[in-house]
């Protein structure tokens, strides 16, 4: 598969089925859940965390939002498919072209045991296999997860895991939230393949706001993997998406996830799990567009012997702001969790490590360790890390390491001495800077991540 | 090496400087010139807030930095427990620069909170910095550490570390098993904390008077 910065900048002319003018109201949002024919306990949701919204300031730390005109952005927008066609020849020509060049059907077809693509706003094409199906793990579009299985969404759907108040963001999504996946894995299942959903924005001033829900039973286990891009419009776009993953005992969930929006979009994301009684959570996240990214994937150990492994690599080239880190909350004793940060910065690119984290009071015998590598090109980039660390019990071993550095003459020069170009020379070396987390990825996305970096890379030598 | 009441205000140094300070709170920025070193020891026992930033003005000038505390909340009611706050800065402003940053420190019944930061200049090249946090909580403490880098050149070498820890039980057990009391294990395991921090302090005045300090107050705790 070819991949090409233009491919992913791409926008279709696709023609909205239903369009709210800009800005916020709360005529706005009666307008969405109306066209969505909600049940009013979610409307009313809506209303409340609309009027938390107005209540909450802007975070008055990290990158600028000042170019953000949260008035000028369309809060819904409809393309004109119908809604979850279940067969790939339903969905119309131009988004499945789209998809066909990011590679969709074609990676579901060989390794991917259900994949969800979000066109815009809603879920346009959707399946799972049969076989899971049967074995009752439900994969299905957010809108669809209401109307369907109202008392899981009631239950979970931002109430235990991010809370509409946790933050500005938070609250403006939960107002304005739109599509996005729901799965729920029954006790004992394990999904063998990975389920997959690809998000991307095609409007112009758009916000994409989709909810992912994830419940893992106990015992249960599952891998979720996102893909994000956006096309390149000259106005900016928001997208303050939200991901709430509830492991429950013993259970065991891998999300990963590659966004890859336009440079123009403000990701804001809220990525949040809370783990149950010897439950595993494992973040895998890769940034690499984006103008500003402000995601902070959070674990809130719960249950004794809970467990959290964050990986991650930010890329920020010129005119980006990475700013990122993983947040962990030791709740419980016996609680571990590890934290692996990687993150390049080029061309005036500035990528930031902001991390949290805490132990509480009587989270005895818990272990933790944070390291952080930063690779830097040049004089005109910037490399921060912010980690911060509180400790409040005793019976603790915290460990946090973090190095910057740029890349060694010496090694370019054995390179090269071996007959590589320099061009060549530099990405052997970035890929074996980002190769541990890149490995954890599965094959498609491990590819598609190298290529990308590779794209990246290839402008940087201008 | 002087030992001062209270410490204040901006100090230039434009020659290798040794400064001791004992107990006592500090709030004090060095400008240093070029080739200059000041190697700095700060050993506490109070509650209290320190700040310290570090300028390094000169082309080829160089800070160490030795924080040493101890906190001891022992017999102080809920609510009233010490807090210890200490802020350390380096920044590096001109070319082939070096700063070292360490605290090293217990906490009995009480809190620290150890702030860090690095700032690499765009114009420092060839510039080395480093940070490193470490506290050993003993009965009910809690330590916060924000280690903090800010970097703006890519041809630098910087780093940092940070831990916290407590006594290792199976070290104690291992002592104890030698014949050892679960006092002398513990004064063994504390006096080895420290002498790590302790090593690195080259002025040889400064490091017997800290051991001597902290031999006595060992004794009190364990």
């Amino acid at each position: 598969m070819e991949i090409s910065r233009e491919l992913f900048d791409h926008s279709d002319s696709i023609s909205a089925k239903f369009k709210i003018p800009q800005g916020l109201s709360e005529e706005v949002i009666r307008k969405i859940s109306a066209y969505k024919k909600e049940p009013e306990w979610m409307l009313q949701k809506r209303l409340e965390a609309l009027k938390i919204f107005a209540a909450k300031e802007m975070p008055n730390w990290g990158p600028s939002l000042k170019d953000l005109d949260l008035n000028s952005i369309s809060y819904f927008h409809i393309p004109d498919a119908a809604h979850n066609a279940n067969a790939w020849e339903k969905v119309p020509e131009e988004i499945k072209n789209t998809f066909e060049r990011l590679g969709i059907p074609e990676a579901e077809r060989t390794a991917l045991a259900g994949a969800g693509a979000q066109y815009d706003s809603q879920v346009v094409y959707h399946n799972l296999q049969e076989e899971i199906k049967k074995q009752g793990v439900i994969f299905e579009d957010m809108d669809v997860a209401v109307q369907e299985h109202p008392d899981l969404i009631k239950e979970y759907f931002m109430t235990k895991c991010v809370k509409p108040d946790l933050h500005k963001f938070a609250a403006l999504h939960s107002a304005v939230w739109s599509g996005g996946t729901f799965i729920y894995v029954p006790k004992g299942v394990h999904v063998e393949k990975p389920l997959q959903a690809y998000f991307r924005m095609n409007a112009q001033s758009l916000g994409q706001f989709e909810h992912t829900l994830i419940i893992i039973d106990e015992d249960a286990s599952c891998h979720y993997i996102e893909g994000c891009s956006a096309p390149r419009y000259s106005t900016n776009s928001l997208h303050a998406g939200c991901v709430e993953i509830i492991v429950h005992k013993n259970a065991r969930m891998r999300y990963s996830s590659i966004e890859n929006w336009s440079k123009n979009t403000y990701n804001l994301n809220t990525k949040r799990a809370i783990v149950e009684e010897n439950g595993i959570m494992e973040w895998v996240s890769g940034n690499l567009g984006s103008g500003v990214t402000m995601l902070y994937p959070a674990s809130a150990l719960l249950g004794r012997g809970a467990k959290a492994d964050h990986i991650g690599i930010a890329f920020a080239g010129p005119g980006q702001n990475q700013d990122t880190g993983s947040k962990v909350y030791h709740l419980a004793p016996h609680t571990t969790s590890t934290v692996k940060s990687k993150s390049i910065s080029r061309g005036g690119g500035i990528s930031s490590y902001r991390g949290l984290v805490k132990i509480k009071e009587g989270a005895k015998n818990s272990k933790c360790s944070v390291n952080c590598d930063a690779l830097m090109f040049d004089n005109e980039s910037e490399s921060n890390t912010y980690p911060t660390i509180d400790v409040q019990e005793k019976d603790v071993d915290m460990v946090h390491e973090a190095k910057v550095g740029k890349i060694s003459e010496a090694q370019l020069f054995y390179l090269m001495s071996r007959g590589l170009s320099e061009e060549e020379a530099l990405q052997m070396i970035v890929n074996g800077f980002i190769e541990p987390i890149v490995k954890e990825l599965p094959l498609e996305y491990a590819v598609e991540m190298n290529r990308l970096i590779q794209l990246e890379m290839e402008k940087s030598l201008g | 090496m002087e030992k001062a009441e209270i410490i204040g205000g901006e100090i230039a140094i434009t020659e290798n400087t040794v400064h001791y300070i004992e107990d006592t709170a500090a709030d004090i920025t060095f400008t240093i010139g070029a080739h200059a070193t000041l190697t700095l020891v700060v050993f506490s026992r109070n509650a209290g807030k320190s700040s310290i930033r570090c300028i390094l003005q000169g082309e080829g000038s160089r800070v160490e930095l030795h924080n040493i505390y101890l906190i001891n909340g022992t017999g102080s009611a809920e609510g009233t427990r010490p807090a210890y706050e200490l802020d350390m800065q380096a920044v590096h402003a001109n070319r082939n620069t070096y700063s070292r940053l360490t605290a090293n420190g217990i906490v009995i019944n009480g809190r620290s909170l150890i702030k860090g930061l690095i700032k690499i200049n765009e114009n420092a090249e060839d510039s080395d910095g480093y940070e490193k946090s470490n506290a050993l909580i003993i009965k009910d403490g809690t330590a916060v550490s924000v280690p903090n880098l800010k970097i703006h050149n890519n041809n630098v070498k910087c780093s940092h570390g940070s831990t916290v820890t407590r006594l290792d039980e199976e070290k104690l057990f291992y002592l104890q098993s030698r014949g050892l009391s679960r006092k002398d294990a513990s004064t063994i395991a504390i006096k080895g904390f420290y002498a790590q921090a302790l090593n690195a302090v080259s002025d040889e005045k400064i490091r017997t008077a800290i051991a001597g300090i902290i031999d006595k107050e060992i004794e009190v705790l364990t």
